[in-house]
């Protein structure tokens, strides 16, 4: 007798085959893991400066990693740090997702909003690259909880056209005229029936998007238009490092290559999630 | 073809005209007043209110807005809050250096890019083909900024190679080449992955199509067969996509300008986000934005010249 085997099951068992993404996961995880347990896990506070240790080079025997200018243990601040990286980039995909699909659902759904919101969505596409997010800093004033709102701003157009895109080929489905003779709420439709077939694409994006927005955050925080120093930000720690590159690169190199490792985790991810729900979408 | 470029001329007005709304009534709402920032911390409430007159700021917004666009219109961008100086004289002065980095980053993005993507495509499962797959991962999820910094200290500080800082050369001088190696490609490499997977993608479906292979039989050398005849049918999606990557060098010469200390649009952004200064951040907004739809409508029009089979009537 074969043993049936549910969607999911198989799901899982692709993604298991995807020797990269499980990597990717596990290095998320430990991120996870190490940014819940940072008190118990980082050797020193953050903030607690030694100005008799500073500039270690990594390898010294107190401090794994080296210490910064200021005499401060490098891997706790790493610690530290990917915590507030992690905070960013889920809370402003989150947001930035729960915006955007509300608009592209209602956006696709209903034909006499649609124009109205695209456009406006359109506007936001209008600027480029991180300028957006740059704007809302100017308005708001530098910060990390400003940097999380700049960034969700940025997202919400392209959720917003993602799931425009996807709602306007679903209302098209039998299922859903079949829920709408059955005489389903307007709600009931959007919520049950359209946004659990068209939430693949969303979440693989928004994936991605987690590293994205990690990077974008550190780059704002790099130019001193983000968290504000001492808060131990993988871009402000960028940010002091420049100014020992002369004599202590590695102030400068460890955060940036953790970026680096974190937003590519993601990113593997993000592609072994879209192979695992979506396999004829694969590239 | 013409009906079509003026068509898409005239779009281009709602889209400045949207952004300038944007930028005008974004930074209209942010915290500081112009008046008292012109003013000085010294001035009396009396200066300043003469101030605010002189700039309209006594006005309705609406009337504001309208005010800041027919002088817009004519070319005056207003003063600046911190250096009281013509913001029209100050970016323009501050744009070619922009420019030049935005396309000399998208020049490393196709050298490197479309290339790499070429060769990987022509030769697959050669070694070449098996190291871009991790560049073109690696080149996504690295920071800029970080990558601007490591190459500082590797070719700046270590080697002595190239400048550390700043365009102190003439553009077309070998100085001026040396000035702007670094910031391009740190601006530039982040674009090669995306560019390098779909060119060799795009490469591999053309190349597998019949009409190559009776250019082939026709006995054609591979250089024709690849530039003339696979390539020119590969590039579209290729150039949709630079395209797109222009605006993420647009956007990202804020960050990179910053790193190198150019003196260029995208430092004015951020100076004058520091300074509260929002008559030069609008005017350097709208020129950053400008500047990306008028590649946009460039992108569109090349698609005819790549593709003939295209027409826009």
């Amino acid at each position: 007798m074969t043993k049936s085997t549910s969607l999911w099951q198989l799901r899982i068992r692709m993604f298991c085959k995807d020797r990269l993404a499980v990597v990717s996961l596990v290095v998320i995880f430990i991120l996870l893991m190490s940014a819940i347990l940072a008190q118990v896990i980082a050797p020193y506070p953050p903030a607690a400066q030694r100005m008799s240790e500073r500039r270690l080079p990594p390898g010294s025997p107190a401090h794994l990693l080296g210490t910064d200018g200021f005499g401060r243990d490098i891997a706790s601040r790493l610690v530290y740090g990917g915590r507030i990286s992690l905070i960013v980039g889920l809370v402003s995909v989150g947001a930035g997702m729960l915006i955007g699909m509300t608009l592209g659902l209602i956006a696709g759904y209903f034909k006499r909003l649609d124009n109205l919101i695209m456009r406006v969505m359109d506007i936001l596409l209008a600027f480029p690259g991180v300028l957006i997010a740059i704007i809302v800093v100017a308005i708001l004033g530098p910060g990390l909880y400003n940097v999380i709102i700049a960034i969700s701003v940025f997202s919400i157009p392209m959720f917003a056209r993602l799931t425009r895109a996807a709602t306007l080929s679903a209302k098209e489905e039998t299922y859903v005229l079949a829920a709408r003779s059955l005489g389903a709420s307007t709600s009931r439709i959007l919520l049950q029936h359209i946004l659990p077939n068209i939430i693949s694409p969303i979440i693989v994006f928004a994936t991605v998007r987690i590293g994205v927005s990690i990077l974008n955050a550190a780059a704002l925080s790099f130019l001193g238009i983000g968290a504000q120093p001492p808060l131990p930000e993988w871009g402000v720690m960028i940010s002091e490092g420049r100014d020992f590159l002369y004599t202590s690169p590695h102030i400068a190199f460890v955060p940036g290559l953790a970026i680096l490792i974190v937003v590519l985790s993601f990113n593997l991810l993000g592609d072994g999630v879209r192979d695992a729900l979506d396999p004829f979408q694969s590239h | 073809m013409t009906a079509y470029l003026i068509r898409r001329l005239l779009a281009l007005i709602p889209t400045l005209f949207a952004v300038t709304v944007v930028t005008f009534f974004a930074l209209h709402s942010a915290p500081g007043d112009p008046a008292s920032i012109l003013a000085g911390p010294q001035a009396s409430a009396q200066d300043i209110a003469n101030i605010r007159h002189n700039l309209g700021l006594d006005q309705p917004v609406i009337s504001q807005y309208f005010r800041y666009l027919w002088k817009l219109l004519h070319g005056d961008m207003g003063i600046s809050l911190t250096t009281r100086r013509a913001v029209t004289s100050m970016v323009l002065v501050r744009y070619p250096n922009t420019v030049r980095l935005a396309f000399a980053s998208i020049l490393i993005t196709i050298i490197l890019g479309v290339s790499g993507g070429v060769i990987a495509a022509i030769r697959p499962r050669s070694i070449l083909d098996n190291i871009t797959t991790p560049i073109a991962l690696v080149g996504v999820a690295m920071p800029g900024f970080w990558l601007g910094l490591m190459l500082m200290y590797v070719f700046g500080i270590k080697l002595r190679w190239l400048p550390v800082a700043g365009f102190t050369h003439p553009a077309w001088s070998w100085g001026g080449i040396k000035d702007i190696i670094m910031p391009a490609f740190s601006l530039g490499f982040l674009g090669v992955a995306s560019v390098l997977r779909l060119t060799r993608s795009s490469m591999l479906d053309v190349l597998g199509r019949e009409y190559i292979r009776t250019a082939w039989s026709k006995g054609l050398s591979e250089w024709a067969i690849i530039v003339k005849h696979a390539f020119r049918n590969a590039a579209i999606p290729v150039v949709t996509i630079l395209g797109m990557r222009m605006g993420i060098f647009l956007g990202g010469t804020v960050i990179i300008e910053s790193v190198f200390a150019i003196n260029g649009v995208g430092r004015m952004v951020l100076r004058s986000i520091l300074t509260r200064d929002y008559p030069v951040l609008s005017a350097a907004v709208l020129l950053i934005a400008a500047t990306f739809a008028i590649v946009n409508l460039l992108v569109d029009v090349s698609y005819s010249l790549i593709d003939v089979r295209i027409r826009y009537d």
